[in-house]
C-alpha cells in the first residue's frame, strides 16, 4: 500500500471528529417523527378493529351474513386479500373468546364494509352467542384481517378451481366477486358441495354471477342428499366428478374451503388426479370445529380434567382443563384473555412454553417453528392436555 | 474517569437493576450478560416472540429464515470467534451452528463474472488470482491491511477509555492509515483492476453504503472476519438462536414480558430511572438498556421530552438512517440439485457498481443487486426432501415506500417481487416461477410491523467515515446524553448486523455492570452480588 503519509492519515482520522461536530452543528434540533411506513402499516394492520353490525341477512336456515362497518365512521376498514379471516374477540360471560371467521365480502368493498357468513352450530358456544346478540348497532372487537389462504399470482395458475363445502363458500364468494371486479384471477370453476337444494348459500347471487360472466365464472353444484328431481352431480366432490367437470385438471390451482372431513376428502381426490402440492391451497380449519377422534385419544380419556399451572409475568395460577378441549380454550374459560388468531395451529400467536406434563398436538395443526419443537414451545390452540401441566404464557 | 454515575439513592421499590427494552439480539444479549453476572433484569418486548429481525415464519411445509444470511465471528469450535466465545465460554450456552460452505457466488452479467469464492484468506486470494492473474500480491497486502484493522478494532473494543495512540501507531499503523478514509480511497492505493474490485466489493451489501462513502474500517473488519473464520448459521434458524437466548434468560431468573410495548422512558435529573408501558404500568430501575434507535428514543420515548439535551437531537438528526429491504421468500418443490443451485449465497446483478446500486435503492422497481440465499446448501435438512428454500434480498430506502397506499400495497409488492424473481431466474438459470409452492414478500412495512423499527429501517445509521465505528467510539463518552441509558442493537456504536448486535449487548451490559458495582458500593448496599469484567 502506498502510504499517503502517516501524519496526514492521523490528521484525517482526527478530522472525523471535527467533521462530526460540523454535521451536528448544522442539524436541526427537532427530530421529525413522522413515519409514513408506520402509517401504512397501521392502515393495513391496525392492532385492533372496532366494528359495528350494520345489517343482518338470513341466507338460508341456520346461516346468516353480518355486515360490519367501522365503529369510527371516519375510517375505512383495512384492505385484505380474498380468503383472509377476522379473529373475533367475543366477550361472553365476562370472558374473551376468539374465533376466526372468513370474510365473505370482496376486498374491493373493504373501505365500506366486511361481511361474515356464519353457520349456526347447535351447542356452539360462540355461534349461539352470535345468534342471540348480534343485531344492527351491536359493537364488536376483532383483529386482522389475517391468513395466508389467498390467490397469489406469483405462485398460482391464472385459472382456479374452488372446492367449497357448506359455509366454506364464504371466502370463495369473496374471491369470485373480487375476480369479477378486477379480472384476477382470470377464471374460476367453483365446485360447491351442499347437502341439498335448500342448503345452498348465496345460491341466487352466485347463479346470477355465473350467468352474467360465463367466460370468468362457472358454478357446479354437488349435492350429497338432493331431492329426486336434482339434475346435477350427486354425492361428494370425487376425482370422478372433477374429471368430468374439468378438461385438464393439471392446468389449475385449487382452493379448498369447507368442513374438515370435506377438505380431507377433496385432498384425496386431488391426489388421485396427481395435482402437485404447489397447486393446492387449503383453508385451515379451526380446531374447535374438529372434535377429537378415537385415533387422537380414546373416548374415555376425553372427559378427564387436568390441572394447568400457568405463569404469566410473576403471577402463577391454577386452572382446570378438559382433555377434549384445547389448552387455549381452557385459558379462555379461565378468563385469562390469551392472544390467539387462527386457532388452527398455524399462526403461532398463542405460543406458550411447556415446562412439564404431556400433551397431544394435532398432526394437522402443528405449525410450529423447528426451534419451538426443540425447546418445548406449543401452540395452545392445537394442543390438548394429556396430564397435569406447567406452562409459561405471555 | 469523571464521575459518570450521579449516584441516585437506591430505591427500595426498585426490584430490578436494569430494564431492557426490546428482545432483539442486542437486548437479549445485554440481558443475558447482566443476568449471568447476577443483576436482576426485566426484559420488555412489544412482540410475542424474541429476536426482532432474528426470526422465522412457517408457510405450509417450509420455515423461512427472515433476515439472517450469515453470522460472522462464530468461527469453528477449534478457532472460536468472539460471538462463539461469548455464548459458549462466558454464558455457557450450547447453540448448534452450521458452517456456510463458501464466501459468495458472484454473478455479474455485464462483465461476465460468474465465480464462487471460498472462505479462508489464502483460498480466497488463490481463487481471485486464478481468475485475475496479477492481483495476488496486492490482494495479499490488502487483506493484511484488513487483518490489522480488525485487530486494532478488537484492541479498541477491549479497552475502557481513550486508546493509547502510540500503541496504535506502533502496532496497528494500517488502522491509523485508513481510519479516516472510505473504501474507495483505500482500494485506490492498490493496483486492482475493475474486475478484482467487483470481486472484493460484494459484502458492501451487508453495509448498504456505496464505496465512495463507506468507512473503510467497518468494511475491512467485515471482509476479514468472514474470510478468516468463515460464516455460520444456527441450525434452528435465527429464531432458534433467539429462543435459546430466551430460554437461558429464564434459567437465569430474568423476567421477560412479551406483548408489552414501552411508550415512555422516564428521565429525572438527566438520568434514566424507568419506563412506562402502553398499558400505563411503570417500572423503575437505575439503568435502562434500549434495543431501539436514537430516533425513537430521543424523538419520542424520553419523558419528559424536555429532558433530551439539544445536542442529542442534533446528533440524531445529523446521522443518516440506513436502508430497509424487500425480501422474497420462496419454498420451491424441487431439490437444489434439480434446480442446479450449487451455492449458498449469491450476489447477482448487472455489475458491482455500488453507486448505481445505491441510487437504485431509492426507486421502487428494478433493483440492480440481489443477495440470494439457498438455505439448504448450508442446512440440507431445513426443508423436506425434494424441496428448496430460496430467499432474495434487495436493499431499499424505506422512504421509497412512503407513497404506497393501502389500496396499492399488495399490487406494488407483488410487482416488485415478480421483477426480482424474473431477474433471479435469469441470473441463476432456472425458471423459478414453475416451482413456487410457497411465497411470501416482506417490505419495509412488514419489517416495521413486526419490529416497530422507525420507518422500517433494517440497517442502523450509515457508516460514512464521520459516523463510522471509529468516529462513534471516539465520541462515545461525550455523546452519552442521558445517564443510565445504554443503546444496543443495530443503532449502537458497533453498527448493524447479527454479530455486532450481539456484541453491542455484551458491551452495554459490561458498562452497566461496572456502574452498578459502583452504585451499590456507593450506597453501601450489598444486594448486588454480580462481578464484572
Amino acid at each position: 500500500m502506498e502510504a499517503s503519509g502517516l501524519d496526514k492519515d492521523l490528521e484525517k482520522m482526527f478530522a472525523l471528529n471535527s467533521e462530526r461536530m460540523e454535521k451536528m452543528a448544522v442539524s436541526g434540533a427537532v427530530i421529525d417523527m413522522s413515519d409514513p411506513i408506520r402509517d401504512l402499516s397501521l392502515a393495513l394492520h391496525p392492532p385492533c378493529l372496532k366494528l359495528m353490525i350494520s345489517d343482518v341477512r338470513q341466507e338460508i336456515k341456520g346461516v346468516r351474513s353480518y355486515r360490519l362497518i367501522s365503529s369510527r365512521r371516519e375510517t375505512g376498514l383495512p384492505y385484505f386479500r380474498a380468503g383472509q379471516y377476522l379473529s373475533l374477540k367475543a366477550q361472553i360471560n365476562n370472558k374473551v373468546v376468539s374465533r376466526p371467521y372468513s370474510i365473505s365480502s370482496a376486498p374491493y368493498l373493504s373501505e365500506n364494509f366486511y361481511e361474515l357468513t356464519i353457520a349456526y352450530k347447535e351447542g356452539g358456544f360462540v355461534s349461539e352467542y352470535i345468534w342471540d346478540s348480534w343485531q344492527p348497532g351491536f359493537e364488536i372487537i376483532a383483529t386482522g384481517p389475517h391468513g395466508n389462504c389467498y390467490y397469489d399470482p406469483l405462485r398460482d395458475q391464472p385459472d382456479l378451481i374452488a372446492l367449497a363445502g357448506g359455509s366454506g363458500i364464504a371466502p370463495i364468494r369473496s374471491l369470485i366477486n373480487e375476480m369479477i371486479k378486477t379480472g384476477k384471477p382470470r377464471r374460476m370453476i367453483c365446485l360447491y358441495g351442499s347437502r341439498d337444494e335448500k342448503n345452498i348459500i348465496f345460491q341466487a347471487e352466485l347463479a346470477e354471477l355465473a350467468r352474467q360472466h360465463p367466460e370468468q365464472f362457472t358454478l357446479i353444484h354437488v349435492l350429497s342428499e338432493p331431492t329426486a328431481s336434482w339434475q346435477g352431480y350427486r354425492g361428494f366432490i370425487t376425482a370422478e366428478v372433477l374429471q368430468k367437470a374439468i378438461d385438464d385438471p393439471l392446468n389449475y390451482s385449487y382452493f379448498i374451503c369447507g368442513p374438515p372431513e370435506m377438505s380431507t376428502f377433496c385432498l384425496n381426490s386431488l391426489a388421485k388426479l396427481g395435482i402437485p402440492r404447489r397447486s393446492i391451497r387449503s383453508e385451515p380449519t379451526a380446531t374447535a370445529d374438529i372434535p377429537l377422534t378415537d385415533n387422537d385419544q380414546p373416548q374415555d380419556n376425553r372427559n378427564i380434567f387436568y390441572a394447568i399451572q400457568y405463569t404469566r409475568r410473576e403471577k402463577t395460577g391454577m386452572i382446570k382443563a378438559l382433555a377434549a378441549e384445547t389448552i387455549l380454550t381452557a385459558l379462555e374459560r379461565a378468563g385469562l384473555n390469551p392472544d390467539a388468531q387462527c386457532r388452527s395451529g398455524e399462526c403461532g400467536f398463542c405460543r406458550a412454553l411447556l415446562l412439564s406434563g404431556s400433551v397431544l398436538i394435532r398432526k394437522d395443526g402443528d405449525g410450529r417453528r423447528a426451534a419451538d419443537l426443540e425447546y418445548g414451545y406449543i401452540h395452545t390452540c392445537s394442543t390438548y392436555p394429556l396430564s397435569d401441566l406447567q406452562l409459561i404464557i405471555t | 474517569m469523571k464521575q459518570d454515575v450521579a449516584a441516585p439513592a437506591i430505591n427500595k421499590d426498585e426490584i430490578y437493576d436494569a430494564l431492557v427494552i426490546g428482545a432483539g439480539l442486542g437486548g437479549l444479549s445485554a440481558a443475558l450478560k447482566l443476568a449471568n453476572d447476577g443483576a436482576k433484569i426485566l426484559l420488555l418486548e412489544k412482540h410475542n416472540l424474541p429476536g426482532g429481525f432474528a426470526t422465522s415464519f412457517v408457510r405450509g411445509r417450509f420455515e423461512f429464515e427472515v433476515s439472517l444470511h450469515e453470522l460472522s465471528d462464530i468461527g469453528s469450535p477449534e478457532k472460536k470467534g468472539a460471538v462463539r466465545r461469548y455464548f459458549e465460554d462466558e454464558l455457557k450456552m450450547n447453540i448448534d451452528f452450521i458452517p456456510v460452505p463458501e464466501a459468495y457466488h458472484l454473478i455479474l452479467s455485464e462483465d461476465n463474472i460468474d465465480i464462487s469464492l471460498p472462505f479462508g484468506i489464502d483460498n480466497y486470494i488463490e481463487a481471485v488470482a486464478k481468475s485475475e492473474p496479477g492481483c495476488r500480491s496486492d490482494l495479499q497486502k490488502f487483506l493484511a491491511v484488513c487483518q490489522e484493522v480488525s485487530r486494532a478494532l478488537s484492541y479498541l473494543g477491549s479497552i475502557r477509555g481513550a486508546p493509547d495512540l502510540n500503541k496504535l501507531l506502533e502496532q496497528y499503523p494500517s488502522f491509523v492509515a485508513t481510519a479516516g478514509y472510505t473504501v474507495a480511497d483505500v482500494v485506490g492505493r492498490f493496483n486492482f483492476n475493475s474486475r478484482v474490485l467487483q470481486m472484493i466489493y460484494p459484502y458492501w451489501c451487508y453495509l448498504g453504503v456505496p464505496v465512495s462513502r463507506l468507512s473503510f474500517t467497518i468494511f475491512a473488519v467485515m471482509l476479514y472476519s468472514y474470510l478468516n473464520r468463515g460464516a455460520y448459521i444456527p441450525r434452528l434458524n435465527s429464531h432458534g438462536l433467539a429462543t435459546a437466548m430466551e430460554k437461558k434468560l429464564r434459567e437465569l431468573g430474568c423476567q421477560l414480558y412479551f406483548n408489552t410495548e414501552i411508550t415512555k422512558i422516564l428521565v429525572e435529573g438527566g438520568r434514566a430511572v424507568g419506563v412506562e408501558t402502553a398499558a400505563g404500568e411503570t417500572f423503575k430501575a437505575p439503568f435502562v438498556v434500549a434495543n431501539l434507535s436514537p430516533h425513537l428514543v430521543y424523538g419520542k420515548l424520553i419523558h419528559p421530552h424536555g429532558a433530551v439535551p439539544e445536542a442529542a437531537l442534533k446528533n440524531t438528526n445529523a446521522r443518516k438512517l440506513g436502508t430497509s429491504a424487500v425480501v422474497v421468500y420462496l419454498g420451491l418443490n424441487r431439490s437444489p440439485d434439480d434446480l442446479n443451485l450449487n451455492s449458498y449465497g449469491y450476489f447477482i446483478g448487472s455489475a458491482m457498481d455500488t453507486e448505481k446500486a445505491y441510487r437504485n435503492f431509492f426507486c421502487i422497481e428494478a433493483q440492480e443487486m440481489q443477495a440470494v440465499i439457498c438455505l439448504n446448501r448450508a442446512n440440507p435438512s431445513c426443508s423436506p426432501p425434494g424441496t428448496t428454500i430460496l430467499s432474495s434480498t434487495t436493499l431499499v430506502g424505506s422512504d421509497v415506500w412512503k407513497n404506497i397506499t393501502p389500496a396499492n400495497y399488495i399490487e406494488t409488492k407483488t410487482r416488485v417481487a415478480q421483477g426480482m424473481i424474473e431477474k433471479m431466474s435469469q441470473y441463476l438459470g432456472v425458471p423459478l416461477d414453475k416451482y413456487i409452492e410457497e411465497i411470501e414478500i416482506a417490505t419495509p412495512q412488514t419489517f416495521h410491523r413486526y419490529t416497530g423499527a422507525y420507518r422500517g429501517v433494517m440497517y442502523g445509521y450509515e457508516q460514512d467515515p464521520w459516523d463510522s465505528v471509529v468516529a462513534r467510539s471516539m465520541n462515545l463518552h461525550h455523546e452519552k446524553y442521558i445517564k443510565g441509558l445504554e443503546f444496543v442493537g443495530g443503532f449502537a456504536s458497533m453498527g448493524h448486523g447479527y454479530a455486532p448486535s450481539i456484541i453491542s449487548g455484551r458491551i452495554a451490559a459490561a458498562t452497566v455492570l461496572h456502574q452498578l458495582k459502583k452504585l451499590h458500593a456507593g450506597n453501601q448496599e450489598n444486594t448486588f452480588q454480580g462481578g464484572c469484567s
